[in-house]
C-alpha cells in the first residue's frame, strides 16, 4: 500500500501530462543524475529506444543536470578560521571523555563481540542456574527422605531422638510436615498420617501440647501445618477454627503473644510474628477476622521497630536492641502479613536494608536454622534472589554427607538443642524451597 | 587496541568519529576541515548567502552534541546531512518568524528582493530557477547534483522513501525547465 505522500508525488506527476506520458519516465532523471541501479539500465535503455517520451524526457533531463552541473561554486572559499572557529564553538567540556562515554563507544564499536559474549555469559549463567537448582532440589530431597524415614507409627515425629525437647513434639511434627509439602504427591501419606497426628493431638480448648512456655510455638506451627493442608484436607476445618480461637484468646490487649496463658509475662516480637503469620495465612484460607486480631497484631508488631530499622524484643525494651534474626523476622512478617500496606512495607524495607549483605553476611546467616529460613524468606519477598541463593548454597554445604545420617542436617544453632536434629533438617528443607513465603 | 592514524593518509570517516568519540580532539578537526566545504556549498545552494558559515558550524555542533546516535555502520556523510538539514530547517522557521514579525511591525510590506524574483524578461538562469523550486525539491536536487549523495543516503537524510527520492528529482528537474522557460 502507498502512502499518502507518495501519491501525492504521483498525482502530480500525472497532473503535469499535457503532453504523451509514460509511467517509466520518472525512471529518465535517476539515470541522467546516475541514480539507476545498474540491473534496471539495459532495461531502461532498450524502453528508451522504443518509447518517444521516455526519449525527450531522458534528453530534457539530462540537459538540465548538464546546466545545474555547470553553474560554478557559489560563494567564496571558506574563511581561513572557519575550523577553529566551529573547535571553539564546541562546549567548554567537549573532549574530555568520561568513563561513560568510553565505555559507550567501546561497546559501540565491539557490539558483535559484545552480543556474542553475552550470549555465552547468559548460557553459562542459565547452565549453572539450572544445575544449581538441580542440585538444591536434589539436596532438599535428600533431606526430605530422611525426615519421612524418622516419621514415627502414629504419624508424628518423637523430638528426643534427635536431641530436642519433647514438649515441643506438635510444633516439630508441624515442622517436619511442612517440609514434607514440598513434595506433596510423593508424601501425601506421611502428609496425612501427620496432620491425623497433630489433630488427635489437640486438645478441646483447641491447644497443642503442655501449657508451658513452648505452648504458642506449638499453637502456631500446628496451626500452620493444617492450614496448609486444607486444601488437600478440609476436615481439618473445625481443627483449625479451635485452634485459631485459642490464638485470638490469648492476645494481649495491646496486640501482642506472649508465653504465658495468664498474660504475667510481656508481649515479644517472635511469639507474636509466629501468631501473626498463622493469622495471616488463615485469613487467606477464607477465615474472617472479625475481631481485627491480625491487624492488632500487625500493628503490635510494626510499633517495635525503631526508625534505624532494629526490633525490639519486647515493648518496655522498645528498639535498638534488635537481633538478626528477631529483624529478619519482623521484617518477613510484615512483609508476608501486612498485605499492600505502605507503611508496613515502608518499615520492612528500612529493616531489610540493614541485614547483613553479601557473601560475609550470608556466611554469619548459614550457621543458624531459624535465622537463615527467616532471612532467606525475607530476601525473597522483597525479590533478591542472589542474596536468598547465597544463603541456600551455604545451607547446602553443612548437610550430612555421609553416615546414618546422611541428607540431614546437625543441629548446631542455640535452637538446636530444643529442636534437635529434626529441628534443623526440617528447617533447613523449609530454607531450600524456592519462595519459602509461599510454604511456610 | 586502537589503530594509529598515519600521517597523510586518508582515514575513513567512521574511524575518524570513533576517534573523535573517544576524546580525539585532532580527529573531530580533521573531520571538520574534511566537510567544512560542501556543507558551505550546501547551504549556499539552498540560498543562504551571508550566514552560511554560521549553519556550518550550528551543523558541526550538532555533530559533536549527537555523536552518541551516530552509528559506524551508516556513513558520516549521510548523519552529517541530516544534521544539516535540521539546522537549515531550523533557519528557515527563525527566518519565516522574522519575516513575520517585520511584515507586523511595517506600515506595508517590504518589496520582495529575493533571488526568486523572476526577471522582466520573463526567463531565469539554473540559479534563480533553483532557488524558486520548493523546498523538498531543492533539497534533493543540491543533495544529489552538489553534494553527490546517492538516492540512498539523501533518503536517510530527508527521512524519506528512495522512491519519493526519485519522484522529486524527476519533478524538480521538470519545473527547473519550466521555470527557466518562463511557462
Amino acid at each position: 500500500m502507498k502512502r499518502p505522500k507518495q501519491v501525492a508525488e504521483r498525482q502530480r506527476v500525472d497532473a503535469d501530462k499535457s503532453t504523451p506520458w509514460c509511467p517509466q519516465a520518472v525512471q529518465a532523471a535517476a539515470w541522467a543524475t546516475g541514480n539507476l541501479p545498474p540491473a534496471e539500465q539495459a532495461g531502461y535503455a532498450a524502453h528508451v529506444q522504443q518509447c518517444a517520451v521516455c526519449a525527450d524526457e531522458l534528453a530534457a533531463c539530462r540537459r538540465m543536470v548538464a546546466c545545474l552541473r555547470d553553474v560554478p561554486a557559489v560563494g567564496p572559499e571558506p574563511s581561513a578560521n572557519l575550523t577553529a572557529r566551529i573547535l571553539a564553538a564546541l562546549p567548554a567540556q567537549a573532549f574530555r571523555p568520561t568513563a561513560w562515554s568510553r565505555t559507550i563507544f567501546f561497546v559501540r564499536q565491539h557490539r558483535y563481540a559484545w552480543a556474542a559474549a553475552a550470549a555465552v555469559l547468559i548460557w553459562l549463567a542459565a547452565a549453572w542456574l539450572v544445575a544449581s537448582v538441580g542440585q538444591t532440589g536434589r539436596i532438599a530431597q535428600d533431606g526430605c527422605a530422611w525426615i519421612a524415614s524418622h516419621q514415627e507409627a502414629d504419624g508424628s515425629w518423637d523430638p528426643e531422638s534427635g536431641g530436642g525437647v519433647a514438649r515441643y513434639r506438635p510444633a516439630l511434627t508441624a515442622l517436619a510436615t511442612l517440609a514434607l509439602m514440598r513434595e506433596p504427591d510423593r508424601y501425601a501419606r506421611e502428609i496425612a498420617a501427620a496432620c491425623s497426628a497433630l489433630q488427635r493431638a489437640q486438645a478441646d480448648d483447641g491447644t497443642f501440647g503442655p501449657d508451658e512456655t513452648g505452648r504458642m510455638y506449638n499453637q502456631a506451627l500446628a496451626t500452620w501445618a493444617l492450614l496448609s493442608a486444607y486444601g488437600r484436607h478440609p476436615e481439618y476445618e473445625q481443627a483449625i477454627d479451635r485452634s485459631l480461637a485459642h490464638i485470638r484468646m490469648r492476645q494481649q490487649a495491646m496486640g501482642g503473644w506472649g508465653y504465658l496463658r495468664d498474660g504475667a509475662d510481656a508481649a515479644n516480637t517472635a511469639v507474636t510474628a509466629w501468631q501473626v503469620q498463622v493469622l495471616a495465612r488463615a485469613q487467606q484460607a477464607g477465615w474472617v477476622d472479625d475481631g481485627g486480631h491480625l491487624r492488632k497484631g500487625l500493628v503490635w508488631l510494626r510499633q517495635r521497630a525503631d526508625g534505624r530499622g532494629q526490633f525490639g524484643y519486647t515493648a518496655g525494651r522498645g528498639g535498638g536492641e534488635g537481633t538478626p534474626t528477631l529483624n529478619a523476622m519482623g521484617a518477613y512478617t510484615l512483609l508476608a502479613a501486612g498485605g499492600a500496606s505502605a507503611e508496613l512495607v515502608s518499615v520492612a524495607a528500612t529493616v531489610m536494608d540493614r541485614l547483613p549483605r553479601g557473601a560475609q553476611g550470608a556466611c554469619a546467616v548459614e550457621a543458624d536454622f531459624y535465622r537463615a529460613f527467616f532471612t532467606v524468606a525475607a530476601w525473597d519477598a522483597t525479590g533478591d534472589r542472589a542474596q536468598a541463593g547465597r544463603v541456600r548454597a551455604g545451607i547446602c554445604d553443612k548437610r550430612e554427607t555421609r553416615g546414618v545420617d546422611k541428607g540431614s542436617w546437625t543441629p548446631l544453632d542455640s535452637w538446636s538443642k530444643v529442636g534437635g536434629r529434626l529441628y534443623a533438617t526440617s528447617l533447613a528443607v523449609l530454607t531450600l524451597q524456592p519462595q519459602a513465603k509461599d510454604t511456610l | 587496541m586502537e589503530p594509529e592514524i598515519p600521517a597523510g593518509t586518508e582515514i575513513d570517516d567512521r574511524l575518524l568519529m570513533a576517534r573523535a568519540c573517544q576524546g580525539d580532539r585532532d580527529a573531530f578537526a580533521e573531520l571538520v576541515r574534511r566537510h567544512q566545504r560542501p556543507l558551505l556549498n550546501f547551504f549556499r545552494h539552498c540560498g543562504v548567502s551571508r550566514d552560511a558559515e554560521d549553519l556550518v558550524q550550528l551543523t558541526f555542533v550538532r555533530l559533536y552534541r549527537y555523536r552518541d546516535r551516530y552509528t559506524p555502520r551508516a556513513k558520516l556523510t549521510t548523519f552529517l546531512y541530516l544534521l544539516a538539514r535540521q539546522v537549515w530547517i531550523d533557519e528557515l522557521r527563525r527566518r519565516h518568524r522574522e519575516e513575520r514579525l517585520r511584515r507586523g511591525l511595517e506600515a506595508e510590506p517590504a518589496p520582495d528582493t529575493g533571488a526568486a524574483d523572476r526577471p522582466e524578461n520573463g526567463r531565469m538562469d539554473v540559479a534563480q530557477a533553483l532557488a524558486a523550486l520548493p523546498e523538498g525539491l531543492r533539497l534533493v536536487v543540491v543533495m544529489s547534483i552538489y553534494q553527490h549523495l546517492p538516492y540512498a543516503e539523501i533518503a536517510t537524510a530527508l527521512r524519506i522513501p528512495v522512491g519519493t527520492v526519485k519522484s522529486r528529482m524527476f519533478n524538480a528537474l521538470r519545473q527547473l525547465r519550466q521555470i527557466m522557460e518562463g511557462t
